[in-house]
């Protein structure tokens, strides 16, 4: 029955990983190259989000979601715009000069706002602020891994409509060509970028869940995500929820065996990964578990 | 009726201005070719006049001054640069490739008005018209990128240019590793593309091809564009409609590839 219940979590827990391994693999495979940074980046100040209005209002994952998602989108979409702005400008280099800036700022305001081993974001009650500990006041697993779904069914279709995907395509592997049959590269480019910032955002308030954010939840959240596009294969559906199932799996069992055991117990696989094909580690080419399509 | 005037006219690599243009003027359904050889700056011309390198000087696209606008609105006002650069994407079907362009002057996903009606500049072609004019396109709609020859690679290249809707087309060493046939076609298909009323410059390093092809030829030496003779003698490949598919292809019937004529019924979906 305990093992049961440990696959259940595990399951539940899945598609908020995949979906931050999707935002990852989709950003390197369709988007500008430098997407994997603009979606690291965003899971980043996401989850610190996340934690912030979990804390302060108590709300679920869905609220959490309509507020905090749009913000990113809207974000992402204007600093698209602004780095792509001027030919000159126009590069991967300022994108990943962004990105890097963005999460230096997030884990700076983190470890500033830090309070120990608590979440970031103190609360007034009582005449005294005072740290929440545990999670959400209505926040669920099942309702979290609804969430996620959808968010992994939206970006399914997005991407899965030919003249979308065509354009995608197009965009990362011949962008002048794009220009040249008259589509506004730039404008295509922030969007998509907006679009896999928005899932990773998703993807970080799902597994903010327990309300405590720390400065190394930087670090964490891209490892994580990374782990899970390297295994999955960068953009490929089933293979980043077959390696999402698999890490969270792995990550609840060897946390039931010792904790702390579970991450590594992740980490080990990725090495395996590795050493098994290493064009995948290269994140070039769309190879992983599954071949994506 | 000109289509594209250019005066005055610097294209910049960096800050370093390469290429000079004094003036061009192109008429409707004309094709003149731009001769020189390696690196005397025949593709940077053509990028600066679609916006793709930057300029300083006047380019007016049927009466429009042109010349400040980015380059994908260019191609939208029917400034095709036409060059097989960019068409490496092996996995992509060529079908769905060419519904990238947007659709101009007709509604998405719809056929053109009239069902019958010709291919006109500034006007996105039907996959019909584009059988018609460029031999060996049909054939290799459903296949992958990686499975096309160098023809269907240019012809391609070609189409994407009018399926944006193009009044000029700007095309770059289309006979770059073509065999004598593939540069016949070539021949038949830019006449008869000219025909319809799209002008056409040709850049090339083949002075037999200029010869063959263009009424007018221009030469690039020391970045400056020198009007050539004339070479009306030599020209008209443009003056009958161009071959049909199946005047090319023996025993290739339009039908039954699904295409209907004027329509994009034969589109792949």
């Amino acid at each position: 029955m305990k093992w049961l219940e440990l696959a259940i979590a595990a399951v539940l827990d899945a598609p908020a990983l995949a979906l931050l391994g999707l935002s990852f693999g989709l950003g390197q495979r369709f988007g500008a190259r430098s997407q994997l940074w603009w979606s690291g980046a965003a899971a980043v100040v996401a989850a610190v989000s996340a934690a912030w209005l979990g804390n302060f209002t108590g709300l679920g994952s869905v609220a959490n979601a309509a507020a905090v998602v749009p913000v990113v989108f809207a974000a992402a979409y204007l600093l698209g715009v602004v780095c792509t702005s001027r030919p000159e400008v126009a590069n991967d280099n300022t994108r990943v000069a962004t990105a890097s800036v963005l999460v230096a700022v997030t884990v700076v305001a983190t470890l500033v706002l830090w309070r120990g081993d608590g979440p970031v974001a103190p609360i007034e009650r009582g005449g005294e602020w005072v740290i929440l500990d545990g999670p959400s006041l209505v926040r669920s697993s099942l309702v979290d891994a609804i969430v996620a779904g959808a968010g992994i069914v939206v970006l399914a279709v997005l991407v899965s409509v030919p003249r979308l995907r065509v354009r995608l395509l197009v965009m990362h592997r011949a962008p002048e060509l794009l220009t040249r049959v008259g589509h506004d590269a730039r404008q295509i480019t922030a969007l998509f970028g907006a679009l896999t910032a928005s899932a990773a955002a998703l993807a970080g308030i799902l597994l903010a869940r327990d309300g405590a954010v720390a400065p190394t939840t930087a670090v964490s959240l891209s490892v994580l995500g990374v782990e899970v596009a390297l295994l999955g294969g960068l953009g490929s559906f089933t293979g980043v929820l077959t390696s999402a199932a698999v890490l969270s799996l792995l990550t609840s069992l060897g946390n039931e065996f010792r904790a702390g055991w579970g991450s590594l117990a992740g980490h080990l696989l990725v090495v395996a990964m590795v050493a098994w094909r290493p064009g995948a580690a290269a994140l070039l080419r769309p190879s992983g578990l599954v071949e994506a399509r | 009726m000109t289509v594209l005037m250019v005066e005055d006219l610097d294209v910049f690599l960096g800050r370093s201005p390469v290429v000079h243009v004094d003036h061009l003027e192109l008429v409707a359904g004309e094709v003149i070719a731009v001769v020189g050889g390696a690196g005397a700056g025949k593709t940077t011309l053509l990028a600066g006049l679609a916006g793709l390198e930057s300029t300083q000087g006047r380019i007016d696209l049927a009466g429009i001054e042109v010349g400040q606008r980015r380059a994908h609105e260019r191609a939208r006002m029917g400034l095709a640069l036409v060059s097989t650069h960019g068409l490496q994407i092996d996995d992509l079907v060529v079908a769905e490739l060419l519904e990238l362009p947007r659709a101009v002057g007709r509604r998405r996903g719809r056929p053109h008005l009239g069902g019958n009606t010709a291919p006109q500049p500034g006007r996105s072609w039907s996959l019909y018209d584009l059988a018609d004019r460029l031999p060996g396109l049909e054939r290799v709609l459903h296949v992958t990128l990686a499975e096309v020859g160098a023809w269907e690679r240019v012809a391609i290249a070609i189409a994407l240019g009018l399926r944006s809707g193009a009044q000029v087309l700007l095309v770059d060493e289309p006979a770059a590793g073509l065999g004598d046939v593939s540069q016949e076609r070539l021949r038949a298909s830019l006449g008869a593309i000219a025909f319809t009323g799209v002008a056409v410059v040709v850049a090339t390093r083949s002075h037999s091809l200029a010869a063959s092809l263009a009424q007018r030829r221009y030469q690039l030496l020391g970045g400056q564009l020198l009007e050539g003779q004339r070479t009306d003698e030599a020209r008209p490949p443009h003056k009958h409609p161009g071959p049909a598919v199946t005047d090319v292809i023996p025993g290739t019937d339009v039908t039954a590839a699904g295409l209907v004529p004027g329509t994009d019924q034969g589109r792949s979906r």
